[in-house]
């Protein structure tokens, strides 16, 4: 017989075959079909958890005052510092000049006393661990030691440009800050993630801080002008 | 009346996909029912043993159910299947290592006690393919009966086209000489 009419019988043959299958076979396939769609449906219920916990998270970020920095729900609890997110809003406790003036003479740092401030709820929950820090006492010193700086500047020359008063301020201000998250920037944890968005979220903060620098400078300069006068 | 029937068939076969998709186990089950003498037929080509063959055919059904989804609706449904059970039954002779694609392979085979004449049936056929060293026996398979073309063959079994043509050629002509040989003592005119 020739190949090729051997074949075509071949698959003739071999088409029309059916061969007859166990009868606990369906059963087999449906067994697996049944785990199959079990592991198929195992991560819907990860999925929709992280789904609510992000949606639950997001929630709480969009009822957030954007205004007061704070959250919706704030409790007030006990804290030995103050926080630095609410730091630009809380209303002026201390008068930048007179406390300059006083540093002027010598008579130290003006430490403010530990009070009662309003931490907001949510943000005890996502990391507790988190130490306001008030700025007011840092910025006075810093600003003391800028002052100081301009004053040998000006021992050494005639005159001090505006431009590098700036400058100082602004070195001033980014000791500040770095004070502000000591960690600095090398290592990533969540309390520097957190420092570092609730900073980013107040856009001025840092523009406030120099902002700060300067006028307290201004004044304390005009006051010892005046006093040299 | 006949062209009204296949609409008909088409279209119920496109709604038993449908709902077999959904994960309806009754429309699973028909399909099952449907295709698998014919699959069990075509795994039993490759694999000479029963109970292999319908394991192989079980787990090649789980995939073409865990793969409904990737099925277009551009082609036969049950070529669809086929292929998918072609390729389970070649993934199990190869995780066996049943596949030798050299000449040693012939060594050691035993014969098929069958008497064959003219007029041999499948089971007839079947034994004589079964006889084939396993490589042969997937490329003359594939080749000769599933159509495939000896590119697709080396892609499918990692050979190369050469290997594939070499293999078919040494199975079409020891077919041949059992062939002649199971007729002329089914005949008894030695």
């Amino acid at each position: 017989m020739a190949p090729v009419e051997f074949e075509k019988k071949i698959k003739e043959e071999l088409e029309e075959r059916r061969l007859q299958p166990s009868a606990d076979s369906w059963d087999r396939v449906a067994s697996q079909l049944k785990s199959s769609d079990r592991k198929r449906t195992g991560y819907w219920p990860y999925a929709v958890a992280a789904a609510l916990a992000v949606l639950f998270f997001s929630g709480l970020w969009m009822v957030r005052d954007t205004n007061t920095g704070q959250w919706a729900g704030d409790v007030v609890v006990e804290e030995d510092t103050p926080s630095a997110v609410e730091d630009e809003k809380r209303p002026e406790q201390t008068d930048i000049n007179s406390i300059a003036s006083e540093l002027l003479s010598e008579s130290g740092n003006n430490i403010q006393q530990p009070e009662e401030k309003i931490i907001p709820e949510t943000q005890q929950l996502v990391n507790t661990e988190i130490v306001p820090v008030d700025m007011d006492p840092l910025i006075n010193e810093k600003l003391l030691e800028v002052v100081a700086e301009v004053r040998i500047l000006e021992e050494d020359r005639d005159s001090l440009t505006n431009a590098e008063v700036d400058l100082l301020l602004d070195q001033a201000r980014q000791e500040l800050l770095a004070e502000v998250n000591p960690r600095g920037n090398d290592t990533v944890d969540h309390q520097n993630l957190l420092t570092g968005v609730e900073m980013e979220i107040d856009k001025t903060f840092r523009d406030q801080v120099f902002e700060k620098l300067k006028q307290g400078f201004v004044k304390v300069r005009t006051a010892v002008a005046s006093r040299n006068d | 009346m006949n062209r009204l029937k296949i609409i008909s068939f088409y279209k119920n076969e496109k709604v038993l996909i449908k709902r077999a998709l959904r994960g309806n186990r009754e429309a699973q089950r028909i399909i099952y029912e449907t295709h698998a003498p014919k699959m069990l037929s075509v795994c039993r080509q490759y694999i000479s043993d029963g109970h292999f063959a319908e394991d192989v055919m079980i787990n090649g059904f789980v995939k073409v159910f865990g793969y409904l989804d990737t099925f277009r609706f551009e082609g036969s449904f049950e070529g669809w299947i086929r292929r998918i059970m072609v390729r389970e039954a070649i993934s199990f002779l190869r995780k066996k290592q049943f596949v030798v694609f050299d000449e040693d392979a012939l060594q050691g085979r035993e014969e098929a006690k069958i008497r064959i004449g003219s007029n041999y049936d499948a089971e007839q056929i079947q034994a004589l393919i079964d006889e084939l060293p396993e490589g042969y026996k997937m490329v003359f398979i594939l080749h000769a009966i599933e159509g495939y073309k000896h590119q697709e063959i080396a892609e499918m079994l990692g050979i190369t086209e050469s290997t594939s043509k070499s293999q078919l050629f040494k199975a079409r002509k020891l077919l041949q000489k059992k062939l002649t040989e199971k007729m002329t003592i089914g005949y008894g005119t030695r």
